[in-house]
């Protein structure tokens, strides 16, 4: 057998290929920690309640021109001469709720006072305005759009409440909250539903608890 | 040969140098892993991005929207845990983000029923 002996340059090779070995390990770790990306963070959220302004008209076809709104009554007709619609309208964007686009409605419930009817009581039904309008200045002949599906109904006189959360958080979502159109959908001639409006003090109203 | 053991001898210093750099990248894997919280290592995005939920009428989160997702977090796994004012987790899921144009909005769905009223934070993560 041969002996071994341990020459200078046989040592310097030794640890050269030691150190190698060890980079290599080293490397490996380096690509490790460049394929494991992390980045995390948290997002806390604010409770609030308000009120969000309200505005609304009535649109009337016997009188297509004309604005009508904001007044203290306003009334959804059916008729044989033509009928009237009213819309009603909310703003979460505007004072007091001043709401932003990364908001949104931890519950919403809508009061509506129906203070009389004549005939019927005919149903209404709430379809979703999907088109801006103004009460200041919408007419029958520049209604909205509205949605084809009602999201609640209601019938005759009294007080009623409905949830309205997932429209009201859609809406502030969307920085456009265009409210409903109330039509008359029985159809009873001359049938009319009168519903208290915006210089009553009754006027409709949502209460509305959000995050943001 | 001694001029040939003074050549291995500066590959040897070089190979040691470049030993010392492996070292300083294995310690940094080690300080990753002790990290906690906020720690941003090599991420996708250096931002905390904004997110909004979506509930349903009955005002349960049905989802929750990431937005402004960089187009580097494509392939990445978004996590979203919902918690209540003690930090505690109410319910969470993830999803992969997918490639898009620009900054992207990322849904994550498949949350258990939680109320959208005891839901004061989100912790988020992304993953790749």
């Amino acid at each position: 057998m041969r002996r071994f002996h341990i020459t200078r340059f046989r040592l310097a090779a030794a640890i050269l290929l030691g150190s190698l070995s060890v980079a290599g390990v080293g490397y490996a770790a380096t690509v490790g920690l460049a394929s494991t990306k992390l980045h995390t963070w948290s997002q806390s959220l604010s409770k609030g309640a308000c009120s969000p302004t309200e505005s609304e008209a009535e649109i009337d076809a016997s009188n297509p021109n004309t604005n009508f709104g904001n007044q203290a009554s306003e009334t959804v007709a059916s008729k044989n001469s033509g009928n009237s619609y009213v819309l009603i309208g909310f703003d979460p964007a505007a004072s007091p709720c001043s709401l932003p686009t990364t908001a949104g409605a931890d519950s919403a419930t809508l009061t509506i006072r129906v203070t009389g009817t004549f005939k019927g009581p005919d149903t209404i039904s709430a379809y979703p305005i999907t088109s801006p309008w103004s009460a200041a200045t919408v007419t029958w002949n520049t209604m909205p759009l509205y949605g084809a599906t009602p999201d609640f109904t209601f019938a005759g006189v009294g007080t009623s409440t409905f949830i309205v959360t997932a429209p009201l958080d859609a809406g502030i979502k969307s920085g456009a909250f265009y409210g409903w159109m109330l039509i008359d959908t029985t159809g009873t001639n001359n049938a009319t539903t009168t519903i208290a409006g915006y210089g009553s003090g009754q006027a409709p109203s949502i209460a509305l608890n959000y995050e943001k | 040969m001694k001029r040939l053991i003074n050549i291995f001898g500066a590959v040897l210093t070089a190979a040691l140098l470049s030993a010392g750099v492996a070292a300083a990248a294995s310690l940094g894997l080690s300080t990753k892993q002790l990290g906690a919280g906020n720690l941003t290592v090599a991420g996708c995005t250096a931002s905390a991005l904004t997110a909004t939920r979506n509930v349903n009428n009955s005002g349960n989160v049905t989802q929750v929207n990431v937005l402004n997702v960089p187009q580097a977090c494509a392939g990445e796994t978004l996590a979203v845990t919902l918690e209540n004012n003690s930090h505690a987790s109410l319910t969470s899921s993830s999803t992969i983000v997918g490639a898009c144009t620009g900054g992207c909005t990322v849904s994550v769905t498949g949350f258990s029923t939680v109320s959208a009223t005891t839901v004061t934070a989100y912790a988020l993560s992304l993953t790749g």
